[in-house]
């Protein structure tokens, strides 16, 4: 099985956000590793980037958030521009390219805490995992 | 060395001569196992600056839905770009 993490479950895993079972699974790596798309930079960047705007997160609390980011051992994978194309219809660019790498993987699982990608109906039960 | 932290890989002799006989390149062994132990070690001081990150967020704190919010920043960021002036 190779898990893909989408920008929101990363997001809510460092704020505290997900329950005792996901928080644990996604601090215990599978072997080979987490792997995601490279607009997970992007949107995890740009979340953090505002959160000092926002007043959610002080500037430090913010950049150690991507410092923890950086450690954490994500592969990025830059997915083939009209593979995301596909999907895109009904969902965001970043959205599109985290489908689009799953379905690309043999045995790829997407690790979301968005309940609309699972609901998408684009990947099927065993190609999706909702954190909570 | 303060800070630092000493990760100790052990080849045992055995092995070692197992995968001599089975042509095994060594060298290449070692780089992936220094590799994947430097990962392990990267990842684990990730999760433990996380904890300690959550203890300084308010845990009444009400965040939204974070992946709407993720695609409202990165739509309002396109949006801005689009009105920009050279």
């Amino acid at each position: 099985m190779t898990v893909v993490l989408d920008a929101s479950a990363m997001i809510d895993w460092l704020l505290g956000r997900l329950g005792g079972e996901a928080a644990a699974d996604l601090e215990r790596p599978p072997d080979e590793g987490f792997v995601a798309p490279t607009a997970f930079r992007y949107e995890v960047g740009q979340y953090f980037r505002h959160a000092p705007h926002n007043g959610e997160l002080t500037v430090e609390q913010a950049t150690a958030a991507m410092e923890i980011v950086a450690d954490f051992g994500i592969e990025l994978v830059d997915v083939p521009v009209l593979d995301a194309w596909q999907h895109v219809g009904r969902l965001s660019w970043g959205d599109a390219e985290h489908i689009a790498l799953t379905l690309s993987l043999d045995g790829g699982v997407l690790w979301t805490t968005d309940a609309r990608l699972t609901r998408s109906g684009v990947l099927t039960e065993n190609q999706h995992r909702l954190l909570v | 060395m303060a800070g630092m932290r000493r990760t100790t890989i052990t080849v045992e002799a055995d092995n070692l001569a197992a995968a001599r006989e089975l042509g095994i390149n060594i060298a290449e062994v070692s780089r992936k196992a220094i590799a994947g132990a430097v990962r392990e070690a990267r990842h684990r001081r990730a999760v433990e600056r996380a904890h300690r990150l959550w203890v300084e967020l308010p845990a009444d704190r009400e965040w939204g839905d974070t992946a709407r919010k993720v695609d409202k920043l990165v739509a309002d960021e396109m949006a801005a770009d689009s009105t920009a002036r050279p």
